[in-house]
């Protein structure tokens, strides 16, 4: 079956050439190369469980139609629950996928672009992310606004306006909601589409790169044809991800906001947490010093280098990376064979190191929890973090060095192949 | 069905009868655990036929592409060369005028006249009263109590809402909007003494005027200077002494 409808499609569309090659399309085989295909999976169950939430939802009155689409529709909840998951794994598999692609040098020429594409979608599914669970017009995502508001508010010379042409108004505004929501199920979908599609267009035409393996060359691509097999496993990668969304929608509850209460200015939550991948920026907040300087007699807000300097630095290194590495190492050679970590100890130290800084800014996004749990002191605990962020990122770094630089490098090691000859001894030849 | 093809069929049928028990479940109220539960037994079934068949019942093959590069020797003259330059440069100029004029009805977006940043509404002799528009009064207030106001008619507004504490032979009101990143200044140490921003925790001396002890916070709150009224009722002496909430460019 079908078979006759590519028969039918080549008849008026002459597919016939393209699709057969298509269904031999080389994908190398690693479990990591799998992580960018998850987000592809949560992408997708995110548009249409947020398109079925879209149709109770009503951003001009957010906190009832959340709550009421909770408990009186049927399904509701679940559905909720299971966007809400997918979009924190979804999130989660970016960030991995990052790292595998950094860690292995796949960024080098000629996939600088692919690359760059990928940190706008990271950037692009946090706001999306952020502006999703701020919609519900709860206590506790209506803190997170404030503090958003004020870190726009922080920016010089253009901060009043940045916030007024976003909020209409002061904060909190009748139309901060409902434009949100503009944001949320429109302006960022669309977006995170298109980056997606021309992410993946790229990969299509350029090929995957591959690890290194007997018979693999920079020249081809060596794997498991998309027909059957690639096919096969994906879509059992697309529905295993289903399949957990869905356990975790129906069995672990998330964002309860009906224990949190609508969003009034004068009462807050404590403790309070964003949503995982903002911790970092709410740790920064927590950690960086009370410092105000004056410029011309305006003031720049301590909110301003943890809130807006910090996520914008960062991503702009992390975004021009490929290009930073070619002026460090003048590497502008095509690369289709991956690296190991190994064969790039300052490269793998960099990324441990921020990666670190990540992890303990994300803690300390959560330095009330731990005070609550362990009785130390928040205040403690915040100073135990600024030493932490300086020195573990440091400590963390040397250490991936050291160990890249001992482990295996079969990119500049010779290797030879052992053959017992006929007279029942052993010849040594060198393998390519 | 061979022996080998029966996991896939057992596989695939459990997701079958998943399914059918999601539409029961549904259709009898059962609630969203079985919902969730039965779906996510559905698509795993699907997973394991399909993670089966893809790596144990399909042939291994490998196949081996070759690539291309996509360097073009011919690459200086892809762009034809184009001529009236003149006309060019006028039709570039009339997009970015173009451009530029689109940006405008943007200001559409942002508050009508002056209606950004917080603004205060207090004035000498405003009332204090509660969230729910209760006046406050002197004399119900015990040692550390500690209670939410606002100006008589402006209840739930923003910029003017004051935590206002009892300490031994006095009461104190300070803005309850944190200068650090706005949050309400919703915590109070009673032994301390102090008020506690629960989110980026800048703690806040109640007898010493709000003075930052410690944290993020850049500036005391600023304090709302009050009276006792002859009825026992609270009420402003006037404004705030400081600009309300976290600094923007604007505030100097």
């Amino acid at each position: 079956m079908i078979a006759r409808l590519v028969g039918w499609l080549d008849a008026r569309l002459g597919t016939a050439p393209f699709v057969r090659s298509a269904l031999r399309k080389a994908f190398p085989d690693h479990w990591s190369f799998a992580l960018g295909e998850v987000n592809a999976y949560c992408f997708l169950i995110l548009v249409v469980s947020g398109t079925y939430l879209a149709l109770f939802f009503d951003p001009s009155d957010a906190y009832r139609s959340t709550v009421r689409l909770s408990f009186e529709v049927e399904a509701g909840l679940f559905v909720r629950q299971l966007h809400h998951w997918t979009a924190l794994l979804f999130v989660a598999a970016i960030l991995a996928h990052a790292a595998r692609v950094f860690f292995t040098g796949a960024f080098r020429r000629p996939r600088e672009l692919t690359w760059m594409l990928g940190v706008l979608l990271c950037g692009a599914a946090i706001f999306e992310g952020f502006a999703g669970y701020s919609l519900p017009g709860d206590l506790l995502s209506g803190i997170g606004l404030r503090i958003a508001d004020s870190v726009a508010l922080s920016i010089p010379v253009v901060g009043t306006w940045v916030s007024g042409l976003a909020l209409g108004g002061a904060f909190p505004s009748a139309q901060m909601l409902p434009r949100l929501f503009v944001a949320h199920v429109y302006l960022l979908p669309a977006a995170i589409a298109g980056l997606m599609l021309a992410h993946v267009a790229i990969i299509w035409r350029q090929k995957h790169t591959q690890f290194r393996g007997p018979g693999r060359t920079e020249a081809n691509v060596v794997g498991a044809p998309l027909f059957p097999n690639y096919a096969l496993r994906s879509f059992a990668l697309g529905t295993g991800v289903l399949a957990i969304v869905c356990a975790l929608g129906a069995i672990v509850q998330i964002n309860p906001v009906w224990t949190y209460g609508p969003y009034v200015p004068w009462q807050a939550l404590s403790p309070a947490q964003p949503d995982w991948y903002l911790s970092w920026l709410e740790g920064a907040l927590r950690l960086s010093p009370a410092w105000e300087p004056h410029i011309f007699g305006h003031p720049i807000p301590p909110v301003f280098w943890p809130g807006v300097v910090l996520p914008l630095v960062g991503g702009l290194i992390f975004f021009l990376w490929p290009f930073l590495e070619r002026a460090a190492t003048g590497d502008d050679r095509e690369h289709n064979l991956l690296d190991r970590p190994s064969d790039a100890p300052l490269r793998t130290a960099i990324g441990v190191a921020a990666l670190t800084a990540f992890a303990v800014l994300t803690a300390a996004g959560a330095d009330d929890v731990l005070s609550a749990a362990t009785y130390v002191s928040v205040f403690t605990i915040a100073n135990i973090f600024r030493v932490a962020v300086v020195v573990l990122p440091l400590l963390f770094g040397a250490i991936a060095y050291l160990l890249a630089n001992r482990g295996p490098r079969d990119a500049r090691a010779e290797r030879t192949r052992i053959i017992r000859n006929a007279a029942g001894g052993y010849d040594e030849e060198p393998v390519a | 069905m061979t022996i080998e093809e029966r996991p896939v069929a057992a596989a695939l049928g459990a997701s079958i009868l998943a399914s059918i028990a999601f539409a029961v479940a549904f259709a009898l109220h059962a609630g969203d655990g079985w919902l969730g539960a039965t779906a996510a037994i559905a698509c795993a079934g699907i997973c394991i036929a399909l993670g089966y068949w893809g790596l144990r019942l399909a042939p291994q093959t490998q196949v081996t592409e070759p690539r291309e590069s996509f360097a073009s020797e011919a690459g200086d003259d892809v762009v034809p060369p184009v001529s009236r330059g003149g006309l060019l440069w006028l039709l570039g100029a009339a997009c970015a005028a173009l451009g530029i004029a689109a940006i405008f009805p943007l200001r559409s977006l942002g508050p009508r006249g002056d209606a950004m940043g917080l603004r205060s509404r207090w004035r000498a002799g405003m009332r204090l009263v509660d969230p729910d528009g209760r006046p406050l009064d002197a004399s119900s207030l015990n040692v550390d109590a500690v209670v939410t106001a606002f100006p008589e008619g402006f209840i739930g507004d923003e910029a003017s809402q004051v935590v206002l504490v009892r300490v031994p032979e006095r009461l104190i009101a300070y803005s309850k909007v944190c200068t650090h990143a706005g949050c309400p200044v919703a915590i109070y140490r009673a032994k301390e003494r102090e008020l506690v921003c629960p989110c980026h925790q800048s703690v806040f001396d109640v007898l010493d005027g709000g003075r930052v002890l410690a944290g993020p916070a850049p500036r005391a709150l600023p304090q709302l200077p009050i009276n006792t009224a002859s009825d026992g009722g609270i009420v402003a002496a006037g404004d705030f002494d400081a600009r309300v909430g976290p600094d923007d460019w604007d505030a100097t």
